[in-house]
């Protein structure tokens, strides 16, 4: 933390005032349990809001899985997000989008297909579609170089960090 | 119902207490599981109100209602006006006009102090790349109790460090 102690989550007043949220997973992160990790961040304007980097419940058996167990916890968090934020505006906000890398992911989200790799994972595919369908999120892809999702679910060098820190609204300048 | 300082139900009496008050200014929970958070709206205004043990904190989306608010809760509670934050739990606060930063330096100072690294050099990334860590290997902590703490305390750290999380 030396050398970044004055660092701080900047909030500047912007026309655009609207969430989006990034989620990503690692697959089998940790090798002693197979488990993978979750990230997600939620981002209103110039800053972050809400983030988490937490450890999932259970192994995941496919990267799609983890991702999508990812992508639950953080529709969740977007639900009660838009609470709030619908109670700033006094009014409904438009649906939220939530960047993810995967494509199936997407696919599954939209389409009712179930299949043999997918059926143990249910009831957090309804939470998604739930939520899909009633316009309260809709999944977008996103690149590489804008997953800020991914300083939450893995170690990265000093480029990446620096550049998803920035886009997080992390900075050592307070004022204007 | 009467409560006395320091007997274990006197903070759920001066909870309750509050929000009592609240309630009567018409503010509402914002979620029936959340006790921190209260809201009020009057036509367009919108205050919201967060209460950590005895230290309230308001906000709203138009300049009028908080003084009339503050006036109310006078009238019952001996209460101090901080005016605008600057400082709330351990989170230093800096206002200007078209923009708001969080930060939590003086508590990072401290806790450098605390675990002995104030003489550190800084590293440019929070966790070295390709680490492998196990549990089989390596050598116990001296303190673990020491350990525990710091790794709470850099947790607390993440409310305005987000690039911290992981590594922690």
């Amino acid at each position: 933390m030396k050398g970044t102690q004055d660092f701080g989550i900047k909030y500047t007043q912007v026309d655009d005032f609207s969430l989006i949220g990034y989620s990503d997973s690692d697959f089998d992160g940790d090798k002693e349990t197979g488990v993978s990790t979750s990230g997600y961040a939620m981002s209103l304007g110039s800053g972050a809001v809400s983030w988490r980097s937490r450890k999932q419940s259970v192994p995941a058996d496919s990267t799609t899985e983890a991702k999508y167990v990812a992508v639950a916890e953080a529709t969740k968090e977007i639900v009660w997000l838009r609470k709030v934020h619908e109670n700033l505006q006094v009014k409904k906000v438009q649906s939220t989008p939530l960047m993810i890398d995967n494509t199936f992911a997407i696919k599954l989200a939209k389409n009712l297909k179930f299949h043999d790799r997918t059926k143990h994972i249910n009831t957090k595919y309804d939470l998604i579609r739930h939520h899909v369908e009633a316009k309260t999120i809709h999944l977008r892809h996103c690149y590489t170089n804008e997953k800020i999702a991914d300083i939450f679910t893995k170690v990265l060098g000093r480029e990446k960090l620096e550049r998803f820190r920035t886009m997080l609204g992390l900075t050592n300048i307070p004022s204007d | 119902m009467k409560s006395l300082d320091g007997l274990k139900q006197a903070p759920r009496a001066w909870y309750e207490k509050l929000t009592e008050h609240l309630l009567k200014l018409n503010f509402n929970h914002f979620d029936l599981n959340d006790a921190t958070l209260f809201v009020k709206k009057v036509g367009k205004t919108v205050v919201y109100l967060v209460v950590y043990v005895d230290d309230l904190l308001m906000t709203r989306n138009n300049e009028s209602y908080i003084a009339s608010i503050k006036k109310e809760l006078g009238k019952s509670f001996e209460m101090t006006d901080l005016g605008y934050v600057h400082y709330y739990l351990g989170i230093e606060v800096t206002q200007h006009p078209k923009s708001i930063f969080l930060s939590q330096e003086k508590y990072i100072g401290d806790l450098l102090n605390r675990f002995g690294m104030t003489e550190c050099n800084p590293l440019t990334t929070p966790m070295e790349q390709n680490l492998k860590l196990t549990s089989i290997e390596g050598k116990e902590f001296e303190d673990e109790t020491k350990y525990k703490q710091l790794v709470g305390s850099l947790n607390y750290l993440t409310t305005t460090r987000p690039d911290i999380s992981f590594a922690i």
